[in-house]
């Protein structure tokens, strides 16, 4: 390469890189404070046979005296023994626990603004955040309290913690519709023919929660929207994440009969966003199992075919980002006729599938994981007989089973262990009221009036 | 521009000059651990000397003592390799007091060691998690500026965290 290449090449790189910084000038501060990769660097020719590297960090803007004294360099050394402000709050405090961050809103007000809500830092910390556990809720068989949720670490299985329920006396019969980047939404039991259940949004390490607002058809009475004389005879819910428009959504469904014992079928949709309700176009087929998966901004729930094809369950599948429900086939089994049982489970992130032998004492349980580039299901883990189990309840890490036995434990099954299951005897419950979902501690919180801090009350006494 | 890259990658060996004069011989593929001299080599191309006016020649020397490490390690074998680093980078990290810490994680930021400064930033965070708030300014210097009263009432509004 000739010299004068080099200098005109690098005389271009110096004139693009001073306009963009000068162009950038006031807003460069702005960027940083955002930009994971928080440095702009330039590049300057200093002379023919070296190069010299800047920063244009604000602390290194005045030690441009390449190569001279010691004593200088010292003195400097003590002035400047803290950290630049964006890497302590993009690079350090991104990696604490969520304890710790409440606590730091104390620090000064500009830490208090970034940790109360700053959408950036909190998907940093949600990126960075490796403590993956899953959340265990049942109904106790003795007090203080009727349901409790337990959070597990899913790399130790050791208990992490009890956690308080929000308000949790208004609970007859609690369930988790999902839990989902740190965030977890709670209902009464899906079959309940109440209309008016309360819907609470959750995150139990920031230790806040919330009613959502009511629905639209949340009332029977009070509605102008939907006739007075409806029965409603199901409502399923479904709660995710669609990273595209950055929102958390929630699904009701409600199957109904009118006066003349005509069946209906509802949906409505929740935006944290806009914190709003609003209808959606329903899908024809009634849901049996309450169990959704949320997986890719996409919730599933198992739905049994009717007319010719009922003999066959199916996947119904609805888009949280354009609002619109379609239908996933399962692997290629005749479920009716070979009496196995469905469960839809979450697979890090992915949709997975568990079926497992209905009666009798000994259950052969398999594992499918659906791949939504393929469309293709593959059978991951085919295991069992094992006896005493009552069924499966969802996965953990890859190979993990977590199982509900016949005396109402909970019970792990691990691939890569020679044990052959692991019962948590801290975890007694009634039977059928187990539920695991996976679950990683976060800061996600759409900050609002109406939040609330959960008091620890059921357990102080 | 792209041949001398390609060319370069076994032997080719780098002088880096610190602030107070100090300089090093490295292997280019020590060196572009870097991400900043990495990218001075793929542009720049033809230089062996890089300037950097920022780095102390203390901290410079540890940066790429740790890009030596990670670099032998990850040619030698195959398997046990993220191990092998696991135990080496702890060992790395075990013993810096707060100022060299700071001082060789500001030089790996300005120097684009991403993989140096996720340890190093993981190794400032497990040593601040359980800290008071008053603990957390004098680590890094931070004034308060509530106006008075303001601060109790956050205390009092999350005194869940403070237990």
């Amino acid at each position: 390469m000739d010299t004068s290449t080099t200098f005109f090449s690098r005389l271009f790189i110096f004139f693009s890189a001073y306009s963009l910084l000068t162009f950038f000038g006031n807003v460069t501060q702005l960027i940083r404070s955002f930009l994971p990769i928080h440095h702009l660097l330039r590049f300057i020719p200093s002379s023919t046979s070296s190069l010299v590297l800047e920063s244009s960090s604000q602390e290194a803007n005045n030690n441009n005296n390449n190569g001279e004294h010691d004593d200088q360099d010292h003195e400097e050394e003590s002035t400047r023994d803290t950290l630049p402000k964006d890497l302590i709050v993009n690079e350090i405090l991104s990696r604490l626990p969520v304890k710790s961050l409440v606590r730091f809103q104390c620090v000064c007000k500009s830490w208090r603004s970034i940790l109360t809500g700053n959408r950036r830092f909190i998907f940093n910390h949600l990126q960075r955040s490796h403590n993956k556990c899953v959340m265990v809720k049942h109904r106790r068989r003795s007090p203080p309290a009727v349901h409790a949720v337990t959070i597990l670490s899913r790399e130790t299985n050791a208990l992490v913690r009890t956690l308080p329920i929000p308000l949790e006396w208004r609970f007859k019969s609690m369930r988790v519709v999902g839990s989902c980047n740190g965030l977890a939404c709670v209902t009464d039991q899906e079959y309940s023919p109440n209309p008016e259940l309360p819907i609470i949004l959750w995150n139990p390490a920031l230790n806040k929660f919330r009613d959502l607002p009511r629905s639209l058809y949340g009332s029977i009475s009070t509605t102008s929207v939907k006739p007075s004389h409806e029965t409603i005879s199901r409502i399923v819910h479904g709660f995710g994440y669609h990273p595209a428009i950055d929102d958390y959504r929630l699904v009701r469904i409600l199957h109904s009969y009118d006066e003349f014992d005509v069946f209906r079928i509802r949906a409505e949709m929740y935006s944290l966003r806009s914190d709003s309700w609003r209808e959606v176009e329903p899908f024809g087929h009634r849901i049996y199992e309450a169990t959704c998966v949320a997986s890719n901004g996409v919730l599933h729930w198992i739905v049994f075919g009717t007319g010719s094809s009922q003999d066959n369950e199916f996947v119904l599948c609805f888009d949280l980002r354009y609002e619109e429900f379609w239908r996933l086939e399962l692997p290629d089994i005749n479920f009716y006729r070979s009496g196995l049982c469905t469960k839809l489970a979450e697979l890090d992130g992915q949709l997975g599938l568990i079926t497992y032998t209905h009666h009798g004492w000994d259950k052969v349980v398999q594992v499918w994981l659906f791949e939504y580039e393929t469309f293709v299901w593959e059978n991951l883990l085919s295991v069992g007989p094992f006896s005493g189990i009552e069924r499966p309840l969802g996965c953990g890490m890859y190979g993990q089973i977590y199982m509900e036995d016949k005396t109402g434990m909970l019970v792990l099954y691990d691939d890569n262990s020679d044990d052959e299951l692991r019962r948590f005897r801290l975890v007694h419950a009634d039977l059928n009221t187990f539920e695991v979902h996976l679950y990683v501690e976060s800061f996600v919180w759409e900050y609002s009036k109406q939040d609330q801090v959960v008091e620890d009350e059921t357990y102080d006494n | 521009m792209s041949s001398s890259s390609t060319t370069t990658t076994t032997t080719r060996l780098l002088m880096l000059k610190a602030s107070d004069g100090v300089t090093f011989e490295v292997e280019e593929a020590v060196a572009t651990k870097l991400g900043a001299i990495n990218n001075m080599v793929e542009e720049e191309g033809s230089e062996d000397l890089i300037c950097l006016p920022n780095v102390n020649g203390k901290f410079l020397g540890m940066v790429l003592e740790w890009c030596k490490k990670h670099a032998n390690n990850n040619t030698n074998s195959d398997k046990g390799n993220d191990e092998v680093n696991k135990w080496w980078d702890k060992e790395f990290v075990m013993d810096l007091d707060q100022n060299t810490l700071y001082h060789l994680l500001m030089a790996a930021d300005y120097l684009s060691g991403t993989e140096l400064v996720d340890l190093l930033t993981e190794k400032v965070a497990s040593m601040i998690r359980g800290k008071k708030v008053e603990e957390i300014r004098e680590t890094f210097k931070i004034k308060s500026d509530f106006l008075p009263g303001q601060e109790e009432e956050i205390r009092k509004k999350n005194s869940w965290a403070f237990e």
